[in-house]
């Protein structure tokens, strides 16, 4: 009993020890930051000697920062516009790879190269595909015969915030696709062989097969772009920079600015924890809105 | 023998499928050809779809006038200093938590999930702060480990279920055998384990070839900025050299399509696992 005992010991030590250096990584890279950020928060920087404030930077940020708010409606937008567009197109290419069987790896290759880019790049490409004077969108768009003149889309207020959204659907339609796929195939056929035996055409199929046992992926992959297309800020910066004007100025921008141009760090340290917080909440949305079945 | 439906189905997935590989290719394909066109076929009233007279000089210029041989090192160093960091300490943790059972376990591990949760901009302040105490601003060792606190919580989830996924009774046939844990670790569960280290190293290392928001803000000078950010600077010169940008956007794309075009496989395991299990 004494040896069973002391090798239990000695192997939950064993474990512990081999998890202590990434929790000792994790605990000074993470927790500490964010326990730094919380107590930024409830500081005023704005002077040269940094003086505690209490709630104060928060009561300013949510009931007197009417920037806030317009930025906070511009990022729901992007995230909306980006998540909408990226989910729209991998659920097709997803059904569309689901249904081939030849060429498999070739094809999921081509799909991730649009992930596996930098943003950055991937920016910068639209950006000059973009341009208003020798650009090639203007250019074909103007040979199809849709428009007359070349247009500047990125001074546009109006569109701005579209076509970002789009450049990050561009970028995160892949892995959308990755986990759609991944639910799709996890359906199991004998499902669709006896639908179909049943009588059930392509329609009902997807209502009352697909759908339902997919909507566990379908949860999965609308939380992950919508988290990464709130905090993303590669893509606007590159682009517009908040833009033109603060058309599409975002939270993420604003945060930069905050932090790193007014200066204002406990605002952005304020800014930083709302942040989180929205996040969380935007989670707890999408698993309240979108049921995974439980039961099956 | 395919039903008509089978057929429009399959016609139909082609059509997609040709319409977004159009969407993805062709941006990329477009940066590609800027990249080795001359400076004034850029900036011809229309756009040739096909370079004239292609160059290399592109390259060449954006070699000698920028620092750009000391981005691609800059970006070589981080990615794989954070990816290993990562592949040491994660594996073992990750062996850690799926085999062994210990006060705080489940809690532990639902810590490196939380701390996925914080976006990167949020801890920004924090990081920009410390660091300039420790006096690392501006250097590669700030840059590495900051890319592995950003990936190693990653890391860590998916390879725990990658674990959990190997049998336990090899490892328990080596212990029976006389291999200490150690050994068993070594010889058995680590080499079954390479399929899920080679998937999330793979992820690990795209995404910290691709960081551009620590980078810009804490590598301010070419001693440790990488291809990303030495990317944009271009948007910052009063006149934009598309040409160049093209070239400087081909070598920063290199480790992204050879991985896609080799790994993909393991790209879309550790994808999906970090979809199901996160």
């Amino acid at each position: 009993m004494i040896m069973v005992k002391k090798r239990l010991i000695k192997d939950s030590l064993f474990g512990f020890l081999l998890v202590l250096p990434a929790l000792i990584l994790l605990l000074l890279l993470v927790v500490f930051p964010v326990g730094y950020v919380f107590s930024l928060s409830f500081f005023n920087y704005s002077s040269r000697i940094p003086f505690f404030v209490g709630f104060s930077n928060y009561t300013k940020l949510l009931l007197h920062d009417t920037h806030f708010w317009l930025y906070f409606v511009h990022s729901m937008e992007y995230v909306a516009i980006a998540v909408g567009a990226g989910f729209i197109m991998g659920l097709f290419v997803a059904l569309s790879l689901n249904a081939i069987n030849k060429l498999k790896g070739t094809l999921r290759s081509v799909t991730l190269l649009a992930w596996a880019v930098p943003p950055v790049i991937a920016s910068l490409m639209w950006k000059w595909m973009l341009n208003d004077t020798n650009g090639v969108i203007n250019d074909i768009l103007i040979k199809l015969h849709i428009i007359y003149q070349p247009i500047a889309w990125l001074a546009l207020p109006n569109t701005t915030m579209i076509i970002l959204g789009f450049v990050h659907a561009w970028t995160a339609t892949p892995l959308i696709m990755v986990i759609l796929l991944a639910g799709l195939q996890s359906i199991p056929s004998e499902l669709y062989e006896s639908a179909a035996i049943d009588g059930a055409n392509t329609l009902q199929k997807f209502k009352l097969i697909t759908y339902p046992l997919l909507k566990a992926s379908v949860l999965s992959a609308v939380m992950i772009s919508s988290i990464f297309a709130f905090r993303t800020i590669d893509i606007v910066f590159t682009l517009t920079k908040g833009g033109p004007g603060d058309a599409t100025e975002m939270l993420v921008t604003y945060l930069y600015d905050n932090a790193f141009r007014f200066m204002k760090i406990g605002y952005a340290a304020t800014l930083s924890v709302v942040m989180v917080i929205i996040s969380i909440l935007m989670i707890a949305l999408l698993v309240n809105i979108i049921r995974p079945e439980n039961n099956e | 023998m395919m039903t008509t439906n089978k057929r429009k189905g399959k016609t139909g997935s082609i059509i997609v499928l040709v319409i977004y590989f159009l969407i993805v290719l062709f941006p990329i394909y477009w940066m590609f050809i800027t990249g080795i066109k001359t400076q004034d076929e850029i900036y011809t009233p229309t756009p040739t779809y096909f370079p004239k007279h292609p160059t290399v000089e592109n390259f060449v210029t954006i070699f000698t006038t920028r620092p750009y041989l000391k981005y691609t090192i800059n970006s070589l160093t981080i990615a794989l200093g954070a990816t290993l960091a990562c592949i040491i300490f994660g594996t073992i943790a990750a062996y850690g938590f799926s085999r062994f059972r210990f006060v705080g376990n489940k809690s532990l591990r639902f810590l490196f999930l939380a701390s996925r949760i914080f976006p990167p901009i949020s801890l920004i302040v924090p990081f920009f702060i410390v660091i300039g105490w420790i006096h690392l601003y501006d250097t590669l060792l700030a840059q590495i480990i900051i890319n592995t606190y950003m990936w190693l919580p990653f890391y860590v989830w998916i390879n725990i279920g990658f674990f959990d996924s190997i049998p336990k009774e090899l490892e328990q046939a080596a212990q029976i055998d006389g291999c200490s844990r150690l050994q068993t670790f070594f010889k058995v569960a680590f080499p079954l384990s390479l399929p899920g280290v080679a998937a999330t190293s793979i992820i690990t290392f795209l995404g910290t070839w691709n960081e551009f928001l620590y980078n810009l803000i804490l590598a301010p000078t070419a001693r440790a900025k990488n291809l990303s950010v030495g990317a944009s600077d271009f948007i910052a010169d009063m006149f934009i050299s598309w040409n160049q940008m093209g070239a400087g956007a081909i070598i920063t794309c290199i480790p992204a399509i050879i991985f896609v075009v080799f790994f993909q496989k393991y790209i879309v395991q550790g994808l999906t696992a970090g979809a199901v299990k996160g």
